[in-house]
């Protein structure tokens, strides 16, 4: 089930921890790139109850997140049926 | 109330302090990581920015490498537990603290090795005993940056080039210098450091941390909740939340991140200078009180903000309940929880006091202290 902002942004990034999340939000907030903070999918859980929502068409940015050294544990796209991993 | 107490704890705050402390314990204060309201992710936000300020300040790198502590001895101790195994050997000082030495003490009954090098404030670090102190099983060395009994700076850039050379891991207890010295752990070789945050940075009491430097991995001192990977019996691994279980102190981390802005805007060099002067004004003036000595060196410039100093042969607590008493004056007087260094300074029995101003003291509450000292001494002399 989609919710919240994932309804419309579509693109998911989880972390192990919310310090992690934290300094992704910085790198989003620079380059300008709207961004929501959700809980984790339970089906995804990976250790942060956090999770950013961002819109799918931005999604060149988790390059920008790997030069930033933010340390995630997935990216996904989120289809009505549920998550499958972000190719990018 | 004159308060020459600083190296105790700082007082007064600067102003912001107090304000965003109850600003956040009105507004915000949700529990960082549990939960994805707003109210957690407020507090987690504010307590993610200081987090990046104290990395910013002692020029560390990765916020996530900087734990929060109640105070330095925590984070001490968790440097400390979470590195020496049984068969390990540490390097410190006579000069450290009970946050080192205790800790190390139980340590040993579990196996681990200490060597202890004998300084003695105001003369020189003696390198060649340091050099001659390693071995094939020393995995750390431990010092303070500067004596909280005297004010005696320790060489630690020096020890810290050293100890790497040799492979082994520096811890810096930087109790009595965080926010009076600058600190940069990548140029000055230090892999671990432990600071509080209700002294020289000026936040409230409560708060402290640790600075971990890349590649080591520390064992938790204190295991429970992080808000992360709650699923699992096992802690987690990463950081900040291997090391943080447990709620933070939000209100007190809201308050250290003031602290750190007002020490931005001041100027680091201009706090210590202004500190120095007054210590100086009172070595001065201490100086001229018969029967006055003074311990650690009489040039302020070369200490932290800290002077020591006796009566004669007179029981220093005396001196310091009669300072306080009679004349509203607050120092520290027996042994500040360093009897080693007071071993070394030959004081284990009468003890000093102490008298750390701030950058708050005016020249004319040092000119009254001083008149305390010299009203205190004529009462001691002619009893």
């Amino acid at each position: 089930m989609l919710y919240g902002e994932l309804k419309q942004y579509r693109a998911l990034i989880t972390f192990d921890s919310l310090t992690q999340a934290m300094a992704a939000e910085k790198v989003f907030k620079k380059l300008d790139c709207p961004y929501a903070l959700i809980p984790t999918p339970r089906t995804l859980r990976s250790g942060c109850n956090n999770a950013l929502c961002f819109p799918h068409e931005r999604k060149e940015i988790i390059d920008d997140l790997i030069d930033e050294m933010v340390v995630f544990t997935g990216v996904y796209e989120a289809n009505n049926d549920g998550f499958a991993p972000l190719k990018w | 109330m004159i308060y020459l107490d600083n190296a105790a704890t700082s007082w007064p705050k600067p102003q912001g302090v107090v304000e965003e402390m109850r600003r956040v314990m009105t507004n915000l204060a949700g529990n960082p990581g549990r939960g994805s309201n707003r109210a957690a992710v407020g507090t987690a936000h504010l307590v993610y920015i200081v987090r990046e300020q104290i990395a910013g300040f002692f020029n560390s790198g990765a916020p996530q490498r900087v734990i929060f502590t109640n105070n330095t001895t925590h984070a001490i101790n968790q440097a400390l537990f979470g590195i020496l195994q049984p068969g390990d050997h540490v390097i410190t000082t006579s000069l450290e603290h009970n946050a080192v030495v205790r800790p190390l003490k139980a340590l040993t009954e579990l196996g681990v090795s200490v060597t202890e090098i004998p300084v003695v404030p105001g003369e020189k670090f003696p390198f060649a005993e340091f050099k001659a102190s390693f071995q094939k099983s020393t995995k750390l060395v431990v010092t303070l940056q500067a004596s909280n009994v005297s004010g005696n700076l320790l060489p630690i850039h020096k020890i810290g080039e050293l100890a790497r050379e040799k492979g082994v891991l520096y811890l810096v207890d930087a109790a009595q210098t965080a926010g009076i010295y600058p600190i940069d752990v990548k140029k000055m070789a230090i892999d671990l450091l432990a600071f509080p945050g209700h002294k020289g940075l000026l936040g409230p009491q409560g708060t402290g941390g640790l600075i971990i430097g890349p590649n080591i991995t520390l064992c938790p001192l204190i295991y429970g909740g992080t808000g992360s990977l709650s699923e699992s019996d096992r802690q987690p691994d990463f950081l900040p939340d291997a090391l943080e279980s447990g709620t933070l102190n939000v209100v007190g981390i809201s308050g250290l991140g003031m602290g750190l802005k007002y020490i931005r805007k001041y100027g680091i060099d201009n706090i210590r200078m202004r500190e120095q002067e007054k210590c100086q004004q009172l070595i001065d003036g201490l100086q001229t009180v018969p029967e006055v000595r003074i311990y650690g060196g009489t040039n302020a410039s070369e200490k932290a903000p800290i002077v020591a100093f006796n009566i004669g042969g007179h029981d220093s607590m005396i001196i310091s309940y009669l300072l306080d008493k009679e004349f509203g004056v607050i120092s520290r007087a027996g042994l500040h929880c360093a009897p080693r260094a007071h071993t070394v300074l030959g004081t284990i029995d009468q003890g000093l006091v102490r008298l750390s101003p701030s950058h708050f003291t005016t020249e004319i509450e040092i000119e009254q202290a001083i008149e305390a000292v010299r009203n205190v001494a004529k009462e001691l002399v002619d009893r």
